[in-house]
């Protein structure tokens, strides 16, 4: 039935148009930024600028792990639990008196193991994403609760530590320089790396990339493993930035990076979605919280306008791709 | 050539209801080598304690089953508990009767399945994402309001904390209310159209299409029945503590972990996420046996969060296990 | 006889692939019978036969898809026994699939070169390279295709194309096998095809190619094997061989056993369909069937004739056009209206889009008519009586299961197909829409379903059956609708309804 008509098309070179929906994620961001200068003075300051960069550095680290796994046709809800984990094995770890970098590396290593699990339940076990994710999220969070009797580290975590995030090597908050460091690896990664092609393959269409001689199996694993390993730094930046281990870290967090990756236009059934458009969701959820807290919105309370965001984003995506088709 | 009608040999019987038959040999092995761990266990004040305990899970696991046996999945059920808790003891502290609120909150749960099935279904919204964003925007509600704290208004009529506490005929009113619940689903699912038609969908979906059923509507259906048994589980929640408590990782648990067991619940008792699979029986063993489970490890000094570490074991080999079996 | 087994190292160098007596079976089904074929070293090896024949089968076995139950296959003298059609391309078979295989979000140049894109320092893909390579080898095809487009902006013929290229020039395969490549490509890329299939050809690549277009077998293929049933009938050099002697071979038996005696039908006009036009997929299709009439379907793939069934009973989205049954004009918006306007239908994919495959022979048998017949108070199934219904139904089209109670998808082929046409006998239509009614099943399922029709035709009702099988039309239909390019190319009837008609009607000229 395809090509009754195709045989009568020239087979010109369509032109090149950004979509309606690539440039969604970026006009949204722009009318934030009018939004946010009409609502408040302090909006624009250079001061409040910075703060929703460094507010945004952990979550968006969360969001770069979770575009791996969402563009391969995957889904990570462990990445709250993860992220507590990062948080305080490091905090317990410099409690104990270890150097930093042990510290650090101990923390990004709990987050490769959980990851691989994850990895391991879904491609040779055969879980289906959400549920071993969602089961290795109720774990792992236990998993914090033995190690902090749930309750925070306040004391032993040395200056040094606290100055990784806080401290400035550049001028700018060295937050914020994850933030750009993050997206920076992600681009190069997924555009320009067999790897990241690869990635997008799988999401694409797995039987495929299978006989196009890609390791299907090494990949899926691998986006969790990165997933993993994103979540846990997250947990160690929010430790250097509050200077505690705190084991609620994290909670809820899977929500917040998904929306952000599905607002910057990734498509949840893979394959699809760009670097930009996840720094674009990025940026929109880290305006939008800033804007709800200027106008003294509590924190429980963003819950809900990011939720909506995230429900109005993905109608919009379903009735685009509805209309195409 | 020789056709025969019906099949109903034991073995056939056996193999049909695999899960069922395993749970139920796990019940008995649990009731009758129970007691050597720990003697409290065949208590008649645990057995009490136990059956209500389980009776939130099996109410909210039935709805779970019926999402999952079409193919979805709802992960907002804990957080309609809440939100419909929260809106449900509230309105008994402006002065509502205990019958008024009950009604009410039915009403509240049937609302936000549907919403749920309206986004799943005519907004095309992959289910797990539309059930967590909803369950997200729920959560962040009761929390904007409560601040975390409990709500426990005064003067609330008293037959709200005898439903919750209360019992009839021996057995408390939740576990009876879930036995009628169980009853009433399982009839439903095996002898009505509708129940018929469930199945059908969850097969199959284009060839329910193809033979004249209205699947938009019917699965929309499934997630209001869905909201309305977690608002039912949310409402005897709060009538046996007679107070609102948000759910945080702090008092014990987030509204997620209500999700995780429920779907572990049906699980275990035979269904699939791929969709098309479980009984409401199952979803009742399956919760039963989880309850037992957790009872058990209370009885043994097990912190709550070794209990979540050994209840995200359990998913993890329950799945693993069916894995292998469709496998086989 | 062919294919026995060579010893001669001489021998083994002209042969590039041998395929020893090898049999397939699905549950009862024999698709696959001893079957020999050998492929010499730069030859085009057309394979022909009916659908059903065992064709796809037998590629599938090849390229490791499917294991064969018995039997070995040579490549270039060593035995092989791929497990994937991975496996298969590395070891030098490379399968081109009647579905594209393609990842439609990534460009051409990706596409072509996945796994083997070229890098610069190390780990970075050269992009620059990575498209001029891929122009290259495009442009040297004569092919208008823009390297750095996403293959999901591509038309269908150009993604074959894509597909084709990379098939064949990626790991230097040494037997390329063709399973209806031109179905969706346009004469300038069929030239494009022929060409490289002539240049691999001169580097000693051999091709099995399938085609139902016998033009292109005589056009470019060395010698024909036809299969029929799941066997070898002939393998023959093609200058020895004339079409008509390919089409006697492929159907090779009693057309009249096969197809019931038929009644004629009224004169009256039962169902009136009227430009009826899908945008995109059908143009103005207009066409009457009478009372105990059965009117066929017929067109080449990508012709729109899967879509005038589909069309008719609200799966696709009409945008005008009338379709009036015994006189009333229905409303065409979904299946449940339709079926309430009394049509019923038989989809071609029974897996797809016919049964519940985990539900019993009961449950798929009944399903439709619960409301309708064995609903007391409108809601509450009457158990008893559904089953004895679906026992009839099961006595009458004498559908092999252990029991009602068994699950449908553990039944053969045939058997399923007999239940989902089955699941009409209950309760009352007005017209009958079936789709492919015997795909895949065996002959003697073939028989009591075509019986079957027969019964639903001589009842009174109109019947409507699309099937790309055109011998399985010229023995059902009184008259054969032919859709080319989404418009009614002519209708035959009569003496006029033979197989060369309809395909000179469906052709694109």
């Amino acid at each position: 039935m395809e090509n009754v008509l195709n045989n009568a098309l020239p087979m010109t070179r369509p032109t090149r148009r950004a979509s309606l929906a690539e440039l969604a994620p970026a006009l949204i961001v722009v009318v934030l930024l009018v939004i946010g200068t009409i609502t408040s003075d302090r909006f624009m300051q250079t001061n409040n600028i910075l703060n929703i960069l460094q507010y945004a550095a952990e979550p968006s680290l969360i969001a770069v792990g979770m575009m791996f796994v969402i563009l391969a046709r995957g889904i990570d809800l462990s990445v709250g639990s993860v992220m507590g984990v990062g948080n305080v094995t490091a905090a317990l770890l410099l409690a104990a008196g270890y150097p930093v970098i042990v510290a650090i590396l101990a923390a990004v290593a709990f987050g490769a193991v959980i990851g691989l699990v994850n990895g391991l339940l879904i491609t040779k076990g055969r879980m289906e994403p959400i549920i071993a994710t969602l089961a290795t999220m109720i774990g792992v969070r236990s998993i914090i609760y033995f190690m902090t009797d749930g309750a925070p580290l306040f004391q032993g975590i040395p200056r040094e530590f606290v100055q990784i995030v806080r401290g400035s090597v550049t001028g700018l908050p060295n937050g914020v320089l994850f933030l750009v460091i993050s997206f920076l690896l992600a681009y190069v990664l997924l555009n320009h790396t067999r790897y990241g092609r690869h990635v997008y393959a799988v999401g694409g269409s797995e039987e495929t990339s299978e006989l196009f001689g890609i390791k299907v199996t090494r990949i899926k694993i691998s986006v969790y493993v990165l997933s993993g390993v994103m979540a846990a730094i997250a947990g160690v930046v929010g430790a250097s930035r509050l200077g505690i281990g705190d084991p609620n870290s994290g909670i809820g967090y899977e929500l917040v990076a998904i929306t952000m990756v599905v607002v910057g236009g990734v498509r949840l059934a893979g394959g699809v979605g760009t670097v930009m458009g996840a720094l674009s969701g990025v940026l929109i959820v880290s305006i939008l919280t800033n804007i709800l807290q200027l106008n003294n919105v509590s924190t429980h309370a963003q819950h809900i306008f990011l939720g909506g965001a995230m429900v109005g984003m993905m109608l919009f995506l379903s009735w685009r791709d509805a209309k195409k088709a | 050539m020789q056709t025969t009608y019906p099949q109903s040999t034991f073995s056939g019987l056996l193999s049909e209801y695999r899960s069922e038959a395993t749970l139920i040999l796990f019940l008995a092995v649990a009731f009758i080598f129970g007691p050597l761990f720990t003697e409290y266990f065949l208590t008649p004040d645990n057995l009490f304690n136990l059956s209500r305990q389980g009776s939130y899970l099996t109410i909210v696991s039935i709805g779970m089953a019926l999402v999952l046996i079409v193919g979805g999945i709802d992960l907002s059920i804990g957080a309609v508990m809440q939100l419909v808790g929260l809106f449900t003891v509230l309105l008994l502290g402006a002065g509502a009767s205990a019958e008024i609120a009950f009604l009410f909150a039915l009403a509240m749960g049937a609302v936000l399945g549907a919403i749920n099935g309206v986004l799943t279904v005519y907004g095309r919204m992959q289910p797990f994402i539309a059930t967590l964003a909803t369950g997200g925007i729920m959560t962040g509600i009761v929390m904007t309001y409560t601040q975390g704290n409990a709500v426990a208004p005064r003067g609330i009529d008293p037959a709200f904390r005898e439903i919750g506490g209360g019992a009839v005929a021996g057995l408390p009113i939740p576990a009876a209310i879930m036995i009628v619940v169980v009853l009433l689903f399982w009839w439903t699912m095996t002898n009505t159209t509708y129940g018929k038609n469930v199945y059908a969908l969850g097969s199959n979906k284009h060839a329910a299409r193809n033979i004249g059923l209205n699947t938009e509507l019917l699965e929309c259906s499934v997630y209001m029945l869905s909201g309305m048994l977690a608002a039912l589980a949310g409402y005897l929640t709060f009538a046996r503590m007679g107070t609102f408590q948000p759910a945080t990782a702090a008092t014990g648990g987030t509204p997620v972990e209500m999700v995780i067991m429920a779907i572990a619940a049906v699980v275990l008792g035979g269904g699939s996420l791929a969709g098309g699979k479980g009984t409401m029986i199952g979803a009742f063993l399956g919760a039963t046996v989880s309850a037992v489970m957790l009872n058990y490890l209370v009885l043994l000094g097990m912190g709550i969060w070794f209990q979540r570490f050994i209840l995200a074991l359990i998913i993890i080999v329950v799945v693993l296990l069916a894995r292998k079996n469709e496998r086989a | 006889m062919e294919g026995s087994i060579v010893l001669d190292s001489h021998v083994i160098e002209t042969n590039a692939l041998e395929i020893h007596g090898v049999s397939k079976s699905f549950g009862q089904n024999n698709v696959l019978q001893d079957l020999n074929l050998t492929l010499r070293k730069g030859e085009v090896h057309a394979l022909m036969g009916e659908n059903g024949a065992g064709k796809s089968t037998l590629i599938k076995i090849i390229s490791g898809v499917h294991k064969a139950d018995q039997g070995e296959i040579n490549l270039n003298g060593s035995k092989v026994d791929f497990h994937s059609p991975y496996e298969a391309q590395i070891g030098g078979v490379a399968t081109l699939f009647q579905e594209i295989q393609e990842i439609p979000d990534l460009s051409v140049a990706e596409n072509l070169y996945a796994g083997m894109e070229p890098r610069k320092h190390g780990f970075l893909i050269d992009w620059k390279k990575l498209y001029s390579n891929a122009q290259r080898q495009i442009d040297e095809l004569g092919l208008r295709i823009d390297a750095t487009q996403k293959m999901r902006s591509l038309s269908p013929s150009s993604r074959k194309m894509v597909e084709i290229i990379r098939a064949v020039h990626k790991r230097g395969a040494s037997v390329v096998i063709m399973d209806e490549p031109t179905a969706n490509l346009n004469q300038g890329e069929i030239d494009a095809l022929f060409s490289m299939i002539e240049e691999l050809k001169q580097k000693g690549v051999s091709i099995i190619y399938i085609s139902h277009r016998m033009r292109e077998i005589f056009q470019i293929a060395n010698r024909v094997s036809v299969l029929r049933d799941g066997r070898l009938i002939r393998t023959s050099n093609i200058e020895n061989i004339s079409e008509d002697e390919i089409v006697k071979l492929m159907v090779g038996r009693d057309l009249p056993a096969l197809y019931p005696q038929r009644t004629p039908p009224e004169n009256e006009v039962a169902m009136k369909v009227d430009n009826l036009t899908v945008d995109g997929e059908l143009d103005s299709v207009s066409f009457e069937v009478r009372k105990r009439e059965i009117l066929g379907i017929a067109g080449l793939e990508g012709s729109g004739a899967t879509s005038v069934i589909k069309a008719l009973f609200g799966l696709r989205p009409v945008s005008g056009g009338t379709i009036e049954v015994d006189g009333e004009t229905l409303v065409i918006k979904n299946p449940k209206r339709s079926i309430a306007q009394g049509l019923a239908y038989v989809p071609e994919d029974r897996k797809e889009d016919g049964l519940f495959l985990n539900k019993t022979v009961n449950f798929n048998l009944v399903a439709n008519v619960l409301k309708s017949h064995f609903a007391r108070m409108g809601f509450v199934v009457r158990k008893r009586a559904a089953q004895t219904t679906s026992r009839d139904v099961v006595k009458r089209l004498g559908i092999k299961t252990t029991g009602g109670m068994a699950k449908i998808g553990s039944l053969s082929g045939g058997n399923q197909q007999k239940a989902l046409v089955g699941r009409w006998l209950i309760g009352s239509y007005k017209a009958i829409l079936l789709e492919e009614p015997t795909r895949g099943v065996d002959i003697g399922a073939k028989v009591d379903i075509y019986e079957e029709i027969n019964a639903l035709a001589r009842s009174g009702l109109p019947v409507v059956m699309y099937s790309s099988e055109l011998l399985e039309l010229i023995g059902m239909c009184d008259r054969v609708v032919v859709i080319r390019n989404g418009r009614v190319s002519g209708i035959l009837s009569g003496d006029e309804l033979t197989e060369e008609n309809i395909l000179e009607k469906a052709i694109t000229s």
